[in-house]
Formats: C-alpha cells, structure tokens, sequence
C-alpha cells in the first residue's frame, strides 16, 4: 500500500460535495458563449453588498463600528475581490488551491498518478474542497478581526459566514461550469479577465456619485466623469476641479487611469513577443513553416501565483497583528512584524516589517517613507514569478519533451536539426522563454505597482496578459466549430451594413 | 602508449543496462500533470481546475447558474428583512 496520500482526505466529503455534470455532447459555440457570459456576469453580481452588517449611523455607531480597514487593498484588483460584499476574497481561493496542488503534484510533492481517472477525480475535488476551507477561514479571521464591525452578535457572524462561504462556493461552481466545457476557456481566468474589465470601465467612466466628505458632497467613480462634473461642480473652484481630477486619492483618477491604459498597452506588446521555430513535415516535401513560442510562455499564471503567495503572507500576519497582538504596537508580535494604521478611513497600511512586502500607495511618498519596500516588494515579485514559470513549464504538460512526443506525433521536425535531437533543441527556447516573459511581466507590474497604482496595475496585467490566452483558446474553438456560429454571423452582417 | 579498448565485454553491457533503466524508469514515471497524462487540464498559461467528472452531488449546470441567483435574491432579501425589523437580530 502506498501508505498516507493526501488526496485520500477528499473521500468523506465526496457525498455532499456538489459537483457539475460534464456535457453529454459537444456544446455548439454560441451556447457556450451564453454559458460564459450569464456565468461571469452572475459572479459580478454576487459582488452584493453584505446584509447583516450595522450601518455607521445611528446611536450606538461608534461603539460597533468596524475598527478595522482593509489590508488587503492593493489585492481588491487583482483577483476580483470586492470590500465588504459577499465576495470579499474574489477568486483568490481557487487560484490559490488550483495553482498550489497543481504545482505541489507536478513536483511530486503530493502523489497523484494522473494516469488513473480515479485519482485524477479525487484531485480535483480536493481542489475544490480547498478553496472553500480557504473561504471558511479567510471569513472566519476577518469576522474574529472586527473588519465587519467590533462585537459581533453570535446570528450576525453565523449569517455573515453564510453569506462569504456561500458566495464563495457559488464562484467555485460558476467556475467549475466553464470549466467542464459549458463555457469557453478556463472559469477562473475568464471571469477574472470579466471583473478586470468592468473594473476599468467602472473606473474611468463610471457615474455612480459616492459621498466624499462629511457635508455630503458626492463625487462620481469614474474618473473622466469627474473631470467633467469638477469643471461645474459648487464645491470646488475650477482649477481645483481639475487638479483633484488628476490626483485624488480617494476614487480613481485620471493619473492612474491613464498608467494602466499605458501598462495594458505594454502588456499588448509584450504578448505579442515570440520566437519562431522552422518547423518543415517529415512526410511532405516543401512546406516550411513557422511555430512560434511566445515570450510570456506561462502567460499571467506567473503574476497570479506571485500575488497568491504575497496574499497569503499577508493574510498570516494580519491574523497575527489583529488576532493575537490586537493592532497593539507595544505588543511582542507587532514590533516583530510591524502593525496597521488607518489611512484615508479605508485602507489600513502596514508599517516597517511588513510594509517592505507592500507596494507605495504613491511613487513620492513611498520613496520617501519606506524606500526598502522598492527593493525587497520588487525582488519577491521577480523571484517567485521566475521560479514558480521554470516549475510551471516543466510541469504543466507543455514541457520540451512534450512539445517534441507532440512533434513527433504530428510528423514535424525542427529544421536542419535531427529527430533525434528534438527534445534538447526544444529544451534551449521553451524554460528561456518561460523564465524571461516571466520576467519581463513581472517587471511590468513591479513598475506599475511602485507608482502607487494599489493593485490596479498587476490588476491591468493580469487581465490582458490572461485575456490573450484565452483569445487564443477561443479562437481555435471557433475555428473549430467552423465558423457556424450565429453570433459571428450577426456581428458579420453589422460590420457589413 | 594507450590501446585500443576492444568492443564489446564488460563495459557495452553495462553501458546497455544503464539505457535499459533509464528507459524504464521515464517510463515508470508518473505524469507530472493531468495535461501530460492526456486528460486535458492546465496547459502553459491556463489555469484549468474541474476537468474530470468526479463523484459527488451531481448538478446540472443550468441549475448552478439558477441556484447563484437564487442565492443573490436571498442576500437582497435579507436586507430587506434586516431594513424592516430595524434591527439585526
């Protein structure tokens, strides 16, 4: 016998554990594209506000009002995560259980023989099993934290753990019904590229007015509507409308939104970025083609599981400040790890330990107040994204080796190279060009996040760099189906007209 | 002076046992992952977690997306609730 495995702790829970049915027959592409778009416009609506929360009016406001802000600020953009609604944590828990298994079993870390379906199977839901626990725990810490409001009755936390565990399965079994190929892609991805999305639209020409000061004047979300409604606004002078439109800390504005336009361009070009293998056919004569390895070979799953591992820095430092230390500077474990303080009534900024692993909330300030944090924030992103894409390429079943069985299955070859000699000609560009684009991406968003763009700039290069995978899932998909898609003959005729 | 080495003998066989177990162990290894094992799954840069259907409560898919719905609709109602009683619990 094999002994313990840990995909064996899955089997007690298979009996409740809800799991969706894989098609019978092909989905024709159009239901698929329905499939994605009902699925990820469902998971952003379930970015609800939280019920069961006191208001921050009313008499007894100050003794319950939350003490905590948020510390997970510069996270919100990245995986979808939206503060004090049913989704607070996002994605963060699938990403996290799906890229540490996947890894963890591809280093032989965990024994898994992906050869048996049986064992396959009991991956996967352990998988799934996972990503709720992490729901579970994240909304437990953040409940026992006093993030939701100090002394909790005890129906208020069970409903509150209701609404967070809850929003959290229905987002893994959202993604599960992309995933089993009702949808298009991958779930995880295509709805995080969804909320990206909305994100900046929300952000630059969003109109809902939210109050920004205690006399009740309102601001719009969006920042270009907010240089337009400043030029006539009551409470500001002209010049100030228009200053503040381009550096107001409190909403997004017109700086910030321009960087991430800027680093989504950066990130168009970088994608498109490769090296072109000469490839001919060993059966046919004269046919010489290209086969391209792009730069960033591991697309954003580098980026993400940067910004998995920094979360979950995070996350176990805060449970350690805020739980055992209760946010008390004196404290043995805060002058350890360093403590929060309240920014801005929103956000809560770590100091200096901890601070070091946390991007500026702006370029100037940050260099002046925690200059280490440019050093050692920017180093942790580089390495662990480096590392975890020369893991990755190897592991992921799109190796050297792989690519040459492929190779050699399709009847291709290398150019000028032998048959033989496949696998090491292969091994000279794939791990380079995974290592590099990792890089290279991980530079971008380094660059973007020490300009203070608080998470929206790994947000922006996440969601391109991710976008273009699937673009290019789907469009082979569509290929696939041969064009008989009554979308495309819709948007065909419109073009047309 | 050095000789030639004369073919065959010790060294071939040992040289031919030493391919045979290479061989065999990369045979006996394990896929590193469900993509490399033929199953689908990740590739380079895509995340893929469900791709097998596993044991467990089975659901339709269209029941998923209806029962998320419905679960939206639980927490606009528990607002309401919470609006009407004027308190929480």
């Amino acid at each position: 016998m094999a002994g313990f495995r840990l995909i064996n702790l899955a089997k007690p829970f298979l009996p409740i554990l809800p799991e969706v049915e894989v098609p019978y027959e092909k989905i024709p592409f159009d239901d698929k594209m329905v499939y994605t778009v009902f699925a990820s416009l469902i998971y952003l609506f379930a970015q609800f506000p939280l019920a069961g929360l006191r208001k921050a009016t009313g008499e007894d406001a100050a003794a319950h009002a939350p003490t905590v802000a948020d510390p997970l600020y510069f996270f919100r953009g990245v995986f979808a995560m939206e503060p004090k609604t049913c989704l607070e944590f996002g994605l963060l828990p699938i990403f996290a259980a799906g890229l540490f298994l996947q890894l963890l079993a591809g280093l032989k870390v965990i024994k898994v023989n992906f050869k048996l379906a049986a064992d396959r199977q009991l991956f996967q839901s352990l998988t799934k099993i996972l990503a709720i626990a992490q729901y579970f725990v994240l909304a437990n810490i953040f409940i026992a934290s006093g993030y939701y409001g100090a002394d909790l009755s005890l129906p208020q936390i069970v409903v509150l753990n209701i609404q967070l565990v809850g929003g959290g399965v229905f987002a893994c079994l959202l993604t599960e019904v992309i995933d089993k190929g009702f949808g298009l892609g991958s779930g995880a991805m295509i709805i995080n590229t969804f909320a990206v999305a909305t994100n900046l639209v929300s952000d630059t020409l969003g109109v809902n007015q939210i109050t920004v000061d205690s006399e009740g004047n309102t601001e719009p979300q969006g920042a270009l509507i907010n240089l337009i409604q400043g030029l006539r606004a009551q409470h500001k002078t002209l010049v100030g409308g228009i200053v503040s439109a381009f550096d107001r800390d409190y909403l997004p504005n017109l700086t910030t939104c321009v960087l991430v336009l800027a680093l989504g361009c950066l990130v168009c070009y970088i994608q498109n970025i490769r090296f072109e293998l000469p490839i001919r056919s060993t059966r046919a004569r004269g046919t010489n083609q290209m086969y391209p390895v792009q730069l960033v070979y591991t697309g954003s799953l580098s980026v993400l599981f940067s910004y998995v591992v920094l979360f979950y820095i995070h996350i176990a430092a805060f449970a350690l400040i805020q739980l055992v230390a209760k946010n008390d500077p004196a404290s043995i474990v805060c002058k350890v790890l360093g403590h929060y303080e309240t920014v801005n009534n929103i956000i809560a900024a770590p100091t200096f330990p901890l601070s070091m692993l946390t991007p500026p909330r702006s370029l100037v300030g940050g260099a002046l107040s925690q200059p280490l944090s440019f050093v050692v924030y920017s180093f942790f992103i580089l390495a662990s994204g480096v590392w975890f894409a020369y893991n990755w390429q190897q592991v992921s079943g799109m190796s050297a080796r792989d690519l040459a069985r492929d190779f050699k299955e399709q009847s291709i070859t290398l150019l000028g190279r032998r048959e033989q000699s496949l696998p090491r000609e292969l091994n000279k560009v794939i791990p380079v060009a995974a290592t590099t684009g990792a890089m290279v991406l991980a530079a971008v968003t380094i660059v973007g996040e020490l300009l203070g763009l608080k998470g929206k700039g790994a947000g922006i290069v996440v969601g391109v760099a991710g976008g273009f995978s699937l673009l290019e899932l789907i469009t082979m998909e569509f290929q696939e189906s041969g064009g008989e898609s009554s979308l495309a003959n819709m948007l065909a005729g419109g073009l047309s007209l | 002076m050095s000789t030639a080495v004369p073919p065959g003998g010790q060294r071939t066989l040992q040289k031919r046992r030493q391919a045979k177990s290479n061989k065999d162990k990369q045979l006996n290894q394990t896929p590193t992952s469900a993509r490399q094992a033929g199953a689908g799954g990740s590739s380079n840069s895509i995340l893929k977690i469900y791709t097998d259907e596993a044991n467990g409560l089975r659901v339709d898919p269209l029941v998923v997306l209806f029962l998320a719905v419905g679960f939206i609709f639980s927490v606009v109602a528990l607002h309401v609730l919470t609006k009407v009683t004027g308190k929480i619990f």
